[in-house]
């Protein structure tokens, strides 16, 4: 036997939890329709709640595989663990930037008279990408849905407050107030994607290991 | 028929020894997995379910080895001590996606109907799980164990949390099981193992102290089990000078049953007699040898 996912099921499973992205990106849209072409404000108010709910997915989606009393039921059963970890990250991930591109195909469309749909989809796309795997390897490392949303609070509030300089290394934020051109967003873009993928490859690593059951 | 065999299976968290040389053979029927609080049964279970890996030792079963767990996993069950998933879902449902996580390919809906009759949830069946009661639940957890018919079932402390009632229903759906494979039963009460195991093993400290037919588990406290039948003043200081297991009042006259190696002091109406020793005397018996 060999044990097959079903994303659909995965979705109903997380609730409530699985539309907040949805609301988020609908009161992005609302933002932006209020601030009509103020850059300064709508990609700020982009850039610091769009990628960091790129994590909610990832940490939902495991509520009841290492979360609830009687998890460890589904590591018995003969369906690989990389389907039940990265496969169901990554589907939602892929969810996620569809969401995004429609978000920012409105804004361009209706709300900004600038070009931004290229440039915030590179800069979002790649900070949301760092963000997923925040949320997967913090749910991976506590087992605790409550733990990983306060790592991912700590992170970003302190970020933002000292502006990237707390923890530089490990900054993703780039704080512009307009679009940047293509070939100023490569550096921060890269950074991105490398430091997601040590993440998700961290977490990805971490899941097939899980030996500690609720 | 086959048999599932561990030989000398330990098992170390870090330092911690948790299970100490188990040397087993478990056949077709219901087994029980009988001892106190942090003996191992946990560990044993979640080693038999490939969730652990044994740190030394071997586990058979037929052809297969527990070295390929990805194999074993096709035919084994398992319901935990607690088991309380997707309670946003209908209960048909999870179980529908449970069949699709297990690989069942062809009549996944029939696989699941019949489950579901089966552990008498019928009714329930387009209930949310977060709605149901602690009993209904425990029988979708053995639902979702037997989805795909395995070959074994594992079943950690089967009647945890359960009131008298759903006890009982629960080990006769238990006994079913018991006719069609091998379900392993561990608990820490005794009455679990006395109603629905054939066989049974004793687990203490990580060390497997008896196994064998529950009838001859009860002889190792042969001799060592009395009957007196006291008056009610006789009654208290009885309970403080010897290890009195249980007692039964009738009128004014109590009847005590009492362990010990030697006949109890003749404080009684009657002298003492011994009497066959139940499984629980003998579990009770080995509990204190070993302290
Ligand atoms: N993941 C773990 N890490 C360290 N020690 C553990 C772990 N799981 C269980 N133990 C210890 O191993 C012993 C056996 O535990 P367990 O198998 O749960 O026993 P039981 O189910 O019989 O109560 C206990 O002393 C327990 O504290
Ligand atoms: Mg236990």
């Amino acid at each position: 036997m060999k044990g097959r996912l079903n994303l659909i099921f995965d979705w109903k499973a997380m609730g409530v939890n699985a539309y907040i992205p949805f609301i988020v990106v609908l009161v992005l849209i609302s933002y932006s329709k209020m601030k009509q072409d103020a850059l300064t404000h709508i990609i700020p108010a982009l850039e610091l709640t769009f990628p960091v709910f790129a994590a909610w997915w990832s940490i939902f989606l495991f509520q009841d595989v290492v979360e609830e009393p009687g998890s460890e039921t589904l590591f018995s059963y003969p369906i690989k663990r990389w389907k039940l970890g990265l496969a169901r990250v990554g589907f939602f991930f892929i969810i996620y930037i569809i969401l995004m591109l429609i978000m920012l195909f409105i804004i361009d469309q209706w709300l900004v008279t600038e070009e931004i749909l290229l440039p915030l989809a590179i800069q979002l796309g790649t900070q949301s990408f760092f963000f997923a795997g925040v949320g997967f390897l913090s749910m991976v490392l506590f087992l605790k849905s409550g733990w990983a949303l306060v790592i991912l609070v700590v992170y970003t509030s302190t970020q933002v407050l000292t502006r990237g300089t707390l923890i530089p290394i490990v900054n993703i934020f780039i704080f512009n107030q307009g679009v940047l051109p293509i070939s100023d967003l490569w550096g921060p873009a890269l950074f991105s994607v490398l430091m997601g993928t040590i993440f998700w490859a961290l977490a990805h690593m971490l899941f097939l290991k899980i030996r500690h059951f609720v | 028929m086959e048999t599932l065999i561990l030989s000398g299976v330990s098992k170390n968290y870090g330092k911690h020894i948790a299970l100490q040389n188990v040397s087993l053979e478990i056949e077709f029927g219901m087994f029980g997995l009988l001892g106190p609080n942090g003996a191992g049964k946990t560990t044993l279970m979640r080693i038999l379910t490939t969730l652990l890996s044994a740190s030394s030792g071997e586990i058979r079963f037929g052809n297969l080895n527990w070295n390929e767990p990805h194999k074993i996993r096709n035919i084994i069950g398992y319901l935990p001590q607690k088991f309380y998933l997707y309670k946003q879902i209908k209960v048909r449902e999870a179980l529908q996606h449970i069949a699709k996580l297990k690989g069942i390919q062809s009549n996944n809906d029939k696989a699941v109907d019949s489950v579901i009759e089966k552990v008498n949830l019928s009714d329930q069946r387009d209930k949310k799980i977060g709605k149901l009661s602690g009993g209904m639940v425990r029988r979708l957890g053995i639902a979702q164990a037997i989805l795909g018919d395995p070959k074994i079932i594992v079943v950690d402390e089967p009647t945890a949390g359960l009131d008298p009632e759903e006890r009982i229903r629960f080990r006769r759906l238990l006994r079913q099981l018991g006719r069609e494979t091998i379900v392993i039963i561990s608990t820490h009460i005794v009455e679990d193992i006395e109603a629905t195991c054939d066989k049974a093993a004793i687990l203490h400290k990580g060390q497997l102290i008896k196994s064998g037919d529950i009838h001859t588990l009860g002889k190792i406290a042969q001799g060592k089990v009395w009957e007196v039948s006291v008056s009610e003043d006789d009654f208290h200081s009885m309970y403080e000078k010897c290890n009195v297991i249980s007692s039964h009042r009738t009128d004014n006259i109590y009847r005590l049953r009492i362990l010990s190696e030697e006949p109890p002091m003749n404080a009684g109406l009657f002298s003492p007699s011994l009497v066959t020793p139940s499984l629980e005397d003998a579990y009770l018996y080995l509990m204190n040898k070993k302290g």
